[in-house]
């Protein structure tokens, strides 16, 4: 059997305290994170994390332990405290933890990639950042220029008691820049390739040779600028058209999140909330129109939740969350599997770091390409409109009331894209929103889409996911906010 | 093991030994958190971690990079001094890095409480089962977290510049749920021994009770009485979109050229002080300066922002110290935003108001324009119709949708007594009381 001398020690240590399970992760995590804002370094940042976290129950109950000294005697000592813990949370406890099955294996796993993002010089990097800069600064107006590239890369070791180690390597690399335009009262932003940070995937540096960071430059510069003349979004009901990476955080809010099934059975009460996607609906309720096919891929090349294994041993999955407008599926955890006596997990357990305790986070959530031609989706709208790029986001806490606004709209009248709108913004009811979906662009507009700033948990922790999607139409979506809000 | 505050600082006077003589600075950072967490009427999660980082920064002319790890170790160190050398070979000069500073006196702020540091998951367990007995007599379910927990914190320079600190952090947040509501309440001190938990369950398991069966009302304009979490929750992002110095430079806060003016009510003053007796925070900032007490409104004139060195440059200001680890895109922060108390109550405001609505806190606030700070968010955890002076019914919860500078100058009563809370994400508390708005604007609904 794979193990290492650590791994081995904690999980003979949770043995001989009693604990009925146990696991290690030992995971050292390197970042890069450059950001060049109005001419200047804003950031030169290079940080190296290492630590474990070991996970036991014990009486039938967790506890788990954490810490950033990496030698055995500390192994042995959290382990311990990790026991002390289960024990303490087992003077409270309704029902003893139950794991879902789930064969033990035995392997390694890499994220593939084709350009190493940590072997490409600081200096190639910087000079691709300052160029744009210097394009985005043309206009006075501009009066930030943001451009960053962000790499990480992790060395996962999970050993469990049921005998899985897992040996994995993971990636991402992103890169964007935004432009933000000030004149008076007024002050527009505009992004590329996506906002807060960019496009990021698990894969190499060709990802940001491939965004064609420069080419873009001048035209988010003079959008943003635009912007700062261009009428308000009128408040009415209207035929909506979204771009894929506004779509892909409506899909991260509105399905991902819902779905997650601890939230639904009241684990995240206290702080991010529940959801409406109760038990009784699995199999049977319309969560959106026909053509809404949703679904679940821990397999995808280049997902930032695609991995060999989750933080529970758990194999990478496919599997649908919505299947022809019906709500067929969830996201689990061995745990939350159990409880529910299923079969197996969907393997969406995942903790942000060895500081943290696994939990279940949104996979990488995908709606179905259509089979629409975009610019045919435009031209059937005669009064409607169209939004691009996410500026702002809320919903409520079981995802129901949502709302969104975006940097960029633009009226569609006649089946045509005409005026600038600033300040976009819609909000609706998640399954009449989905429902009220009529069309989908096809496989040559479907973006796989990165994000890195999903929150949950407390102590709170930061998980990243993909969520591919192509523009898709929305009829009878309310648009706009009231005049009194301002 | 020695004292936090004096191994912090020995951690981070030995890390400068490994500089070679370049311009460096180190920020180093060592805590322990525990964190019973109970959903259902159980403990759900329950965990402890220790970590120890420290962050490493190289001047060189006006190039600079950081380079961080969690390791002590010779190795480790001399490793991120020669990675940071390397960084700053390829850059070119930058406007924005200043020499670092050299040291000033800081002015401790005592915050750390050994019974919390110490405190082990049976107590905290004992506490939570206190909690959910509560409720599970009620027939209701419990829901929060008990947290305790200390950090310590040293920032070093070449310069001679070292200070440190160290903090212990207790927090009891409790919800209730019926079938069809919720109720909410939470405290924090640097003493769990302070707070009263059976008290926040009763507040808990009251707002509960009291929001079943909540009717449905129109969206519009309302009066509101938003008790202190609801006032946290906008104040939180005043600090990060309104009082910063970067945003001021750059034109694009409501405080930009308002330096003077009278931008809100005459009963709106806000301070930012760390050493306030209800704050919580550092006595320095991420440069190792002293963190000033500032005065940001007074009577509703505009009258500072905080500033870093950077920003204080091109005001032409001076550095309030309230640095954010160096070079920083989000610019200076305030982290101890104050608002002045009043002379009411949240009875006295109910009584007063002939029809409104009582919000306990907000969820998922999210901001939609920055210059008149327009947020949007969700009620939550108890909302209730006031009528003619009285509580007359539960509501099902709202979005609003409103701009915080037109709210304040809207501001009919503040209550006496505030309450501190805890930013949700990253350092920063709010000591604010509750206020009563004459206008407030929800902009839909929801089915809860």
């Amino acid at each position: 059997m794979k193990s290492n001398s650590l791994t081995s020690s904690a999980l003979s240590e949770a043995k001989r305290l009693g604990a009925t399970y146990a696991d290690i992760r030992l995971i050292t995590k390197e970042r890069e994170n450059i950001i060049v804002r109005n001419g200047s370094i804003a950031n030169m940042d290079s940080s190296t994390s290492e630590g474990f976290g070991v996970r036991v129950i014990c009486r039938g109950a967790w506890g788990f332990a954490a810490s950033s000294r990496v030698e055995e005697s500390e192994v042995r000592r959290v382990t311990a405290l990790a026991v002390e813990i289960a024990l303490a949370s087992s003077m409270a406890k309704e029902r003893d933890v139950v794991l879902s099955p789930e064969p033990p294996a035995q392997e390694t796993w890499l994220a593939p990639s084709v350009e190493d993002p940590f072997q490409v010089p600081v200096s190639e990097k910087l000079e691709l950042l300052f160029a744009v800069d210097e394009v985005l600064r043309k206009s006075p107006r501009i009066r930030v220029a943001e451009s960053g590239m962000r790499f990480d890369r992790e060395h996962r070791i999970l050993a469990t008691s049921e005998g899985t180690f897992a040996d994995q390597r993971l990636l991402l690399s992103g890169a964007g820049y935004s432009a933000t335009a000030v004149e008076g009262s007024e002050v527009q932003i505009r992004s590329y390739p996506n906002s807060f940070g960019g496009q990021y995937m698990a894969l190499g540096y060709e990802l940001v040779r491939s965004l064609h960071l420069l080419r873009e430059a001048e035209r988010v510069r003079e959008e943003a600028v635009a912007l700062l003349s261009a009428k308000s979004c009128p408040r009415k009901r209207t035929t909506l058209i979204l771009d894929g990476s506004q779509l892909a955080l409506q899909i991260h809010e509105s399905v991902g999140h819902p779905t997650e099934l601890d939230r639904v059975l009241g684990m995240e009460a206290n702080f991010a909330g529940t959801s409406f996607a109760t038990l009784e609906k699995e199999g049977k309720f319309r969560y959106g129109a026909d053509i809404v096919n949703l679904y679940c891929d821990s397999t995808i090349p280049g997902g930032l939740a695609t991995f060999g294994f989750d933080d529970d041993g758990v194999r990478a999955q496919r599997w649908y969350i919505v299947k022809n407008g019906i709500f067929v599926g969830y996201q689990t955890s061995r745990e939350i599997a159990g409880l529910l006596g299923r079969s197996r997990s969907t393997g969406n357990c995942r903790a942000e770091d060895w500081s943290h305790i696994p939990i279940i986070r949104n996979g990488n959530l995908s709606l179905e390409p259509g089979d629409r031609d975009l610019n045919d989706m435009i031209a059937e709208v005669d009064d409607g409109i169209y939004m691009e790029t996410n500026k702002s986001w809320s919903i409520d806490q079981k995802r129901l009331n949502f709302q969104f606004t975006c940097e960029l709209g633009r009226e569609i009248r006649g089946g045509k894209l005409q005026d600038l709108v600033k300040n976009p913004t819609y909000q609706s009811m998640t399954p009449e929103f989905w429902g009220s979906c009529d069309a989908i662009a096809g496989p040559a507009w479907w973006t796989l889409w990165g994000v890195v700033n999903c929150g949950k948990g407390q102590p709170g922790q930061v998980a990243a996911m993909s969520h591919g999607a192509s523009p898709a139409r929305f009829r009878d979506i309310r648009i706009g906010i009231p005049d009194e809000a301002s | 093991m020695l004292e936090p505050s004096l191994e912090i600082e020995q951690i981070a006077r030995n890390a400068l030994r490994y500089s070679n003589g370049a311009d460096a600075e180190v920020i180093a950072t060592m805590s322990e958190n525990a964190v019973t967490r109970f959903a259902e009427n159980a403990i759900s999660q329950n965990v402890s971690r220790q970590g120890l980082a420290i962050t490493i920064r190289i001047v060189k002319g006006k190039c600079t990079a950081r380079v961080s790890t969690s390791s002590t170790d010779a190795a480790s160190l001399k490793h991120a001094f020669a990675k940071a050398s390397t960084l700053v070979a390829f850059q070119k000069e930058s406007a924005d890095i200043l020499p670092l500073p050299n040291p000033r006196p800081v002015q401790p702020i005592p915050a750390y409480e050994s019974s919390t540091a110490e405190l082990r998951a049976e107590a905290r367990a004992a506490a939570v089962l206190k909690a959910i007995s509560k409720c599970k007599k009620a027939g209701l379910r419990a829901a929060g977290i008990c947290s305790t927990g200390w950090g310590a914190l040293a920032v070093a320079n070449t310069k001679g510049l070292l200070v440190s600190h160290k903090d212990t952090t207790g927090t009891f947040s409790v919800s209730v749920q019926t079938g069809d509501s919720s109720g909410w309440a939470e405290a924090s001190h640097r003493d769990f021994g302070e707070i009263n938990v059976d008290k926040l369950v009763a507040v808990a398991l009251e707002k509960a009770e009291a929001s079943r069966n909540a009717r449905s009302i129109e969206p519009g304009l309302y009066t509101v009485v938003l008790e202190p979490a609801a006032v946290a929750e906008l104040f939180q992002f005043m600090g990060w979109f309104g009082f910063g110095g970067l945003g001021f430079v750059e034109d694009r806060t409501f405080m930009a050229g308002r330096l003077g003016q009278q931008i809100f009510g005459e009963n709106i003053t806000v301070h930012d002080d760390a050493f306030h007796p209800l704050q919580r925070g550092l006595p320095f900032d991420f440069e190792g300066l002293p963190r000033q007490p500032i005065a940001l409104i007074e009577k509703g004139v505009a009258k500072a922002v905080v500033h870093d060195r950077v920003t204080a440059q091109r005001a032409h200001a001076e550095t309030t110290g309230h640095a954010l680890p160096q070079p920083s895109v989000e610019g200076p922060m305030p982290l101890n935003l104050i608002l002045a108390s009043g002379d009411s109550s949240v009875e006295e405001m109910i009584a007063s108001t002939e029809r409104g609505i009582l919000i306990t806190r907000f969820h998922y606030t999210n901001l939609v324009e920055p210059m008149k700070l327009v947020l949007t968010g969700m009620t939550r955890d108890g909302t209730f119709l006031i009528e003619k002076g009285k509580v007359t019914s539960p509501l099902k919860n709202l979005r609003f949708t409103q701009s915080v500078v037109e709210a304040l100058n809207e501001v009919d009563l503040i209550s006496r007594e505030p309450e501190t809370m805890l930013a949700d994400w990253g350092p920063g508390a709010y000591t604010v009381p509750a206020l009563k708005i004459r206008r407030f604007n929800f902009s839909s609904t929801t089915e809860f």
